[in-house]
């Protein structure tokens, strides 16, 4: 015979069990949450209002970092007027061609993986590898050039230019659009067959498929890719630092690598925290006006 | 009324054919597109120095010159790069595949206070900036002497990465519970059912979550070059990286570069054949592409 008080504690315990489990199965990811998210997050916050040169202990000094990031650095608003600029150039067009690829993959011909995987496999390389493939095509005397030449164009001397270092760069991030087009395709091939049986019984043609039904099915995936990819275009780095270095001059000076300088050549561990927040604080306006437009053009099921 | 009907399919075949052919040249066009790049990088490895100063530029070398590779791949040490690249990407992909299916299996199999907040939580740190974060990161490890070491681009690893928990959450989803009530009957707690009866059968996931670990691990550049100092700790990507301000520096060689792209990306263009229909599976099923 049991005391009430082991059967209330049995009770308890096993009504509490689930709830410790499930936790316990969850705290490997809790341990990086706490310390890797949310510790850094808070830290760096709280670095930008100090001077910290990674020597010594952090002096508080108020709002100077921030006064000298929005109103006397230059270097500031050039590398945040490059950063735009190449966000405006790819996120855009890289849509657009991802999506163009993803319908032209969605067709019934023969050989379609062979030209899905040709197509997927530049983004895969990635990283350096990829910067030093895109150098050497964009070389003064690259194949690029060679083609233009045969048209009687003579083409510049792209990643030295000041006009089209930048440009340049934008035209290798598009040719690495294969990632977003396999998340549209995927989107593409999950739209209900039904629905252009449909159109096709009220006797529309494919340009009415097309507008009435496939982009308003893929648009959440769209959606999602443009969110991504100004994310991740915002926070650029790799191509500049390998391709370019940030120049010439400041022409592709990406707001990344400004914040690497400061913080890893220059160890201005202050200085950067506070580019760092700010980083944080335009893409979170960039992602809620995404979302607000997305009230016009995504389409979400059971929706009216 | 059978003239009528043939003419009709006549055109509709006339009709299919040109869609073909549209569709055909616009694929060319994109093969080109994407791949040509590529080619180049390959020709342009096998070419001699004089094959790049012709005029006009050719695509194929004059007669294939391997000279490159070995220059290349001595320029700097590749050698000891391949195998500390090779170390760190399979300490972090077993650390990816253990944290993310643990946590994985939490958040789509048991039932717990908060579970849905913080599976909220977990899918809103996918969106924050990388660089928001690096900076006391750097002076954690610092702290604790980590810095000029591997640990940390290998022990967070171990800490369950957002992007492939979501992934296998997914995945789990698809098994049907009946599994686990099963299990449960037959006197097996939590960790049973994880490790016996639902791990086994999430094998295509965890191949997935292998694929895209390994090529992000290896071509995490900023990561690299924030965290190591030391010649003998690093990697492939510090090593091409090398190889282009050398370059960029003496007289250039584009036939040496090109060959150490070519050699540098063949374990990514590898893994893909091997593991593309595991790709294109993941992100048919969490719409992202796991990087």
């Amino acid at each position: 015979m049991q005391s009430p008080r082991t059967v209330a504690s049995n009770i308890s315990w096993a009504r509490l069990r689930p709830h410790i489990v499930g936790w316990a199965f969850i705290s490997p990811w809790l341990v990086s949450f706490s310390f890797l998210m949310v510790y850094p997050f808070i830290a760096s916050f709280v670095l930008s209002f100090t001077r910290y040169q990674l020597i010594g202990e952090a002096e508080f000094i108020g709002f100077e970092n921030i006064q000298r990031m929005l109103f006397e650095d230059e270097r500031v608003a050039d590398s945040l007027r490059v950063t735009f600029t190449y966000v405006l150039l790819t996120v855009p067009a890289g849509t657009a061609i991802s999506i163009l690829v993803a319908i032209l993959l969605n067709q019934h011909v023969r050989g379609i993986p062979f030209f899905r995987t040709s197509f997927y496999m530049p983004s895969v390389i990635g990283g350096v590898g990829l910067a030093l493939l895109w150098t050497t095509i964009l070389a003064k005397n690259g194949p690029v050039n060679a083609a233009l030449g045969l048209v009687g164009i003579e083409g510049p001397n792209w990643l030295f230019d000041t006009a089209w270092a930048l440009p340049s760069l934008a035209l290798k991030a598009l040719a690495t659009a294969g990632a977003a087009m396999l998340i549209i395709l995927a989107a593409l091939q999950g739209v209900p067959q039904h629905l252009y049986e449909a159109v096709d019984l009220d006797g529309g043609g494919e340009w009415a498929k097309f507008w009435h039904v496939t982009l308003p099915q893929i648009s959440p995936a769209i959606f999602y890719n443009v969110i991504v990819t100004t994310i991740g275009v915002m926070q650029s780095f790799v191509e500049a630092f390998i391709m370019t270095n940030g120049g010439p001059g400041t022409s592709t000076l990406f707001y990344g690598l400004y914040l690497y300088r400061q913080a890893f050549e220059f160890y201005r561990m202050g200085y950067a925290s506070a580019l760092a927040w700010m980083m944080f604080l335009i893409i979170l306006a960039l992602t809620i006006v995404n979302f607000r437009v997305a009230r016009y053009w995504v389409y979400y099921e059971g929706e009216e | 009324m059978s003239a009528l009907t043939a003419s009709w399919s006549k055109s509709k075949t006339t009709q299919r054919r040109l869609r073909d052919a549209l569709a055909y040249t616009l694929l060319a066009v994109g093969f080109v597109w994407f791949i040509f790049p590529l080619f180049w990088v390959i020709m342009g490895s096998l070419k001699t120095f004089e094959d790049f100063n012709q005029i006009p530029l050719r695509t194929f070398p004059s007669a294939l010159y391997f000279g490159n590779y070995p220059s290349a791949w001595t320029s700097v040490p590749f050698g000891r790069y391949f195998i500390n690249t090779a170390i760190i990407v399979s300490l972090s992909v077993v650390g990816e595949l253990i944290s993310a299916s643990i946590v994985g299996f939490g958040f789509s199999r048991l039932k717990f206070w908060g579970r849905n907040f913080l599976f909220m939580v977990l899918l809103s740190t996918m969106m924050l900036p990388f660089w928001v974060v690096i900076i006391p990161r750097f002076l954690l490890y610092r702290d604790i002497g980590w810095v000029g070491t591997w640990l940390p681009l290998i022990v967070p690893s171990y800490f369950a990465n957002p992007v492939y928990v979501f992934l296998m959450r997914q995945f789990f989803m698809t098994l049907p519970p009946e599994l686990d009530d099963a299990a449960k009957i037959d006197g097996c707690n939590e960790l049973g059912i994880f490790w016996r009866i639902l791990l086994p059968l999430t094998k295509p996931a965890l191949a997935t979550i292998a694929i895209f670990s390994f090529i992000n691990v290896w071509t995490d550049f900023v990561k690299q070059v924030i965290y190591l100092s030391q010649d003998s700790t690093y990697t492939v990507a510090i090593g091409l990286a090398f190889l282009r301000w050398q370059i960029a520096q003496g007289d250039p060689v584009p036939g040496l570069l090109m060959a150490a792209t070519v050699f540098t990306s063949l374990p990514m263009i590898a893994i893909f054949f091997i593991g593309q229909k595991y790709m294109v599976r993941g992100i048919a099923l969490t719409g992202r592409t796991g990087t």
